[in-house]
Parts: C-alpha cells; sequence; structure tokens
C-alpha cells in the first residue's frame, strides 16, 4: 500500500530561436492573410526550429534547465518518459539519448506517440509507473516536438498551426492524497486516417520511392478534425469527472492542448467554465504537438497561474483520434 | 414553449451569430445557405442556442447540426428532456 502521491514538483520549456509571424507565413501562403489565420486559430506566431535544433537537444535544454532548479542530478531520476511524433531518428529512442547526455544512466526509457495528447499520456505512464514502483523516486517527462519539418509551409490545413519546442514537468514522491487523481482517455479511430504523416513508415519505405509531398509532408482534413474534438472532448471531460465523483466546480484551473484557441473557448463556454480558469499560450507560440501541454503548464506556473493547493485539468486531443484528460492536485 | 416559438427563437438566434437580416433565415437554412456559417460561428451557434433556451446540448449532435430543421429537432428534445 503506497503512502505516497506522485505530484509535479518542477516545470521547463524551450522554445527555438526563429520566429514566424502570421506575416511572414503569408508571404509563403497566398491564399490567406494574418488577420485570417487570427480568426481561425487565433494563432499570431509560430516558433520554427532552426537547421541546428533538434528533438533531443530541444529536450535536453529544457530538462537540464529543470534538473538544476529543483537541485536534482541525473543519478536521481527513474524514469524519462518522452512524448514526440517527431524525434530525431526512427529508432532508437529520443529518450535514450536525453538519458545519456543528462547522465539519468538509472533511468528506464520510453518513447511515446499518442500525438498530441501524448504529454498527458505520458504524465499518466510516468505516474502510475511511480506508484507501483517506490524505487522510482522522480520521472522526467517530457513533450518535444520539430514537426514543421514535416510541414508544407504551402499547406494552409497544416502550415497556419504548428510549431516546435520541448515542454518539460519533473514528478516526484508528494504527500498522500496530493498529485495526480486519476486520468480518463478515449479512442475514436473511425477517422483514424485523417490527420496522419505516412513518409518514413514501414508501409512507405524510402529505400522503394523518391520524395512525394502526398506522403511526405502532414496531413490534416479541418472538418474531421473539428468535429471530432468539439464533440469528444467535452465528453471525455465530463466522462473522467464522473468517474471520480467530481463536479466540473471542483476544477481550479484548466490546460488544454493548444491547437486552435476557438476550440479552448469553446470547451470552455459548453462544460461552463469560467474563462479566468484557464491560461493559453496557443496565440503566441502555435500549436507545439506532443510539447503543447507541457509548455503551456510551465507558462502557467513561471506567471504563478496555478497555487499550491489547487486542481488542475489537462485535457487534449490528437491524431488517431486519441483524447486525454487528468486531474492532478498541485502542492 | 410551442414549435413555432421555439422555430422564430432559432430563427433569431441564427440571424444573429451568422449576422444576416431575420428574414433570410428560413426552415431550409444550412451550411450551404448561409454563407457565414462556418466551424468557428458554429460553435458560437451552439453556445448561443444553449444560452437562449436554457438547455445542454447534447455534445454528439453538436457536428450534426447543420441546418435548420435538425437544429429544431436537437433543441426540442433537450427542451422535452429537460
Amino acid at each position: 500500500m503506497i503512502k505516497y502521491g506522485v505530484g509535479i514538483v518542477g516545470t521547463g520549456h524551450y522554445l527555438p530561436d526563429n520566429v514566424q509571424s502570421n506575416e511572414d507565413l503569408c508571404k509563403i501562403l497566398l491564399d490567406v492573410n494574418p488577420e485570417w489565420i487570427v480568426s481561425k486559430t487565433g494563432i499570431k506566431r509560430r516558433y520554427i526550429a532552426t537547421e541546428d535544433d533538434s528533438a533531443s537537444n530541444m529536450s535536453i535544454l529544457a530538462a537540464r534547465k529543470v534538473l538544476e532548479e529543483n537541485n536534482i542530478s541525473g543519478e536521481d531520476i527513474g524514469l524519462i518518459a518522452v512524448a514526440t511524433f517527431s524525434p530525431d531518428y526512427m529508432f532508437p529512442p529520443v529518450s535514450a539519448k536525453i538519458q545519456k547526455e543528462l547522465k539519468c544512466t538509472k533511468a528506464q526509457i520510453v518513447d511515446i506517440n499518442t500525438n498530441c495528447t501524448g504529454f498527458i499520456t505520458a504524465l499518466t505512464i510516468a505516474s502510475d509507473r511511480m506508484r507501483v514502483d517506490q524505487s522510482v523516486k522522480y520521472s522526467l517527462v517530457i513533450g518535444v516536438e520539430l514537426h514543421t519539418r514535416y510541414i508544407n509551409p504551402k499547406d494552409k490545413e497544416t502550415a497556419i498551426f504548428f510549431s516546435d519546442g520541448a515542454g518539460v514537468a519533473l514528478l516526484g514522491q508528494v504527500d498522500e492524497g496530493s498529485g495526480i487523481i486519476n486520468s480518463h482517455f478515449k479512442t475514436d479511430s473511425s477517422t483514424y486516417e485523417s490527420v496522419r504523416f505516412r513518409g518514413g513508415g514501414s508501409s512507405f519505405p524510402f529505400s522503394k520511392r523518391s520524395f512525394s509531398p502526398d506522403i511526405d509532408f502532414m496531413e490534416m482534413n479541418g472538418l474531421a478534425t473539428w468535429k471530432q474534438a468539439v464533440t469528444n472532448m467535452p465528453i471525455l471531460i465530463k466522462d473522467l469527472l464522473t468517474k471520480i465523483s467530481m463536479d466540473i466546480d471542483d476544477i481550479d484551473f484548466c490546460l488544454f492542448h493548444q491547437a486552435n484557441l476557438n476550440l479552448i473557448n469553446y470547451v470552455m463556454a459548453k462544460l461552463k467554465i469560467p474563462g479566468e480558469k484557464t491560461y493559453t499560450n496557443v496565440q503566441e507560440i502555435g500549436n507545439c504537438g506532443s510539447a503543447s501541454v507541457g509548455i503551456v503548464l510551465s507558462e502557467a506556473m513561471i506567471f504563478g497561474k496555478i497555487k499550491p493547493g489547487n486542481t488542475v485539468l489537462f485535457a487534449g486531443v490528437g491524431a488517431g483520434f486519441n483524447f486525454g484528460a487528468s486531474i492532478w492536485k498541485f502542492t | 414553449m410551442d414549435d413555432i416559438q421555439i422555430k422564430e427563437a432559432i430563427r433569431n438566434t441564427l440571424s444573429v451569430v451568422f449576422e444576416i437580416p431575420e428574414e433570410d433565415v428560413t426552415e431550409e437554412s444550412s451550411t450551404d445557405s448561409i454563407e457565414n456559417w462556418d466551424s468557428i460561428r458554429h460553435l458560437n451557434l451552439i453556445i448561443a442556442l444553449e444560452e437562449q433556451f436554457g438547455v445542454s446540448i447534447p455534445d454528439d449532435d453538436v457536428g450534426n447540426m447543420l441546418n435548420f430543421k435538425i437544429i429544431k429537432i436537437v433543441i426540442s428534445e433537450a427542451i422535452n428532456g429537460k
């Protein structure tokens, strides 16, 4: 019987130096204008990795800072869980390189791909592991994305949304009753093909073909994505609350996957959550995929949006379509 | 609230959300006939309808309410189920 909770005891993030404004993007994307992008998504700018950036390097820079700020050495880390769909290589896992560079020699590693739901999935998997095995005192949960290298800059369905970056949460043992309360996941795979990136997968190996924009850039059916999100996000959150006998009024603060400001505003209104109970950065950062929830959490902590004792809901949607929500009591 | 009142209130809500004259909203109105009916305004419409009628629209119905007639069916069911 465990006598501790597993909580988020440190956070951080990294964004590349290269900022792309809507005005910059519209020099390439000729059939839309900056105001249209803002009205459709809320997004004003994105962060695009430079040639020197890599998924591992962005993760290492963000995670090293979190370890230093919390006086934790690499040796103290028992698990590194990295959520990503744009790792350095197909394999080995990018988490292995992060383990090597941060000298986390005792850490188990795992890469997790549930697309934009990845950070919530990784938080849940890491905390589950820590609750089973007391010897795992600390875990690094990292969400990282360098997916703009998969984006066709002339495709308005994708180019207006996506950014690169890394978000980190350090998990540690906390007082019993604090930390993760529970998570809930749902997958509606009926529109599995609606958001996809096929290039390099074993069904589309590079050894048998040349570059093809249809295969080697990310594809997104915006209408299918929108319909999935507006239908299932509120349902998922209600199902989680019902499962743990909580009410939406019990939630002090909400952090959503930063996909689209209009979607976040809708989910808030549909669930009757007051606007002051969330923080958004999609306007300034765009959609960072698996890193999105980690980055918005890190900023929310920096800006003092989450107070000790707060009960915080994380929720997101990713390709598949995957839906994930998790509730944590902060210390 | 009877059927006529429900239809009038839906017509009024569509007119406000999509910023078109009320007389341009008919029982045949749909995403095909109202140019402003895009995905973003659709979300605003759902919230406006919930406020107008004091109901909670089932999440499974949100993506299907793409014409006047289906909106009327969903709202009537929501009112009766309150």
